[in-house]
């Protein structure tokens, strides 16, 4: 099977995680795992969405922060990259 | 020699600016474990915490840590009996356990400058009951010569690779490296 080109996004959106999560679930992407990580002094839970060879992880910071901005990092095709900040707008 | 740290997002875009740009550059990745005292039960957020409120409890954020029953921790050999202190708010940089973590870094040169992002990833804990044959004259490790007793014993699992990587096309170059020596010019 031939892959496909892969490029990478990263943003950052105002937006709660749980509707990101809600979009990358309705696009068949699923659950692979969690994680806690800790960046720039903070601690953030990590949740990595995969379809095929395309990954989104979405990184939400823990705890009583105001506003929530989580990161999402995609590595997908155009197509993927474009439906996905389509959906977050 | 400059070094410049980024964050996650920034360090991505500026990977994809370069891909974009067509340059050719290579990525280097070091991950090395580390059990330093950096994390204990009291600094850790309270959406981590509860993944051990099984075993142990607090008041609130950087507050004193106790045992709410006996349990034994794998990962250090030790056991740990009821009401027993694991992280006093008065010394909170020496945790009695110490959550082990992945300290993942990326990096690339570019025109004689390094960018960088790292992060650290805990270990997840697993908190189970198992028959465990403990010493009853030293309660500090773990001894086989005495008979068994079914405790709480909490484990570490090592989080996945796939969680340790940044989402990087399969055409970047990355390597795997042990360390990074900084030169500085005089």
């Amino acid at each position: 099977m031939k892959m496909k080109k892969l490029n990478v996004k990263s943003i950052a959106v105002w937006i709660p995680s749980d509707r990101v999560h809600t979009s990358l679930l309705e696009m068949g992407f699923s659950i692979f795992d969690t994680t806690t990580t800790v960046s720039d002094g903070k601690f953030w839970s990590k949740k990595l969405f995969i379809r095929h060879e395309e990954r989104v992880s979405v990184s939400e910071e823990i705890g009583d922060v105001y506003p929530k901005d989580p990161v999402i990092t995609i590595c997908g095709s155009t197509n993927t990259i474009n439906k996905i900040i389509g959906a977050l707008d | 020699m400059p070094f410049y740290e980024c964050n996650e997002n920034q360090f991505v875009e500026n990977v994809r600016r370069l891909l974009e740009s067509e340059q050719h550059f290579v990525i280097n990745r070091r991950i090395s474990v580390y059990d330093n005292h950096k994390y204990g039960f009291s600094t850790i957020p309270d959406q981590e915490f509860d993944k051990y409120s099984m075993i142990c409890d607090r008041k609130c954020s950087r507050h004193t840590v106790y045992t709410k029953i006996p349990f034994v921790d794998e990962f250090h050999s030790r056991f740990y009996s009821e009401g027993e202190v694991l992280h006093y708010a008065n010394n909170l940089n020496y945790p009695k356990i110490s959550i082990p973590y992945y300290k993942v870094e990326y990096s690339f040169n570019l025109w004689g400058s390094t960018y960088f992002h790292t992060f650290d990833a805990l270990f997840n804990p697993n908190i189970m009951i198992e028959k465990k044959e403990l010493s009853t004259t030293s309660r500090k490790t773990i001894k086989t010569k005495k008979s068994g007793t079914l405790i709480h014993v909490l484990k570490f699992d090592f989080p996945d690779e796939k969680m340790l990587a940044l989402n990087l096309p399969n055409q970047i170059i990355i390597f795997d490296i042990k360390n990074m020596v900084r030169i500085f010019d005089v």
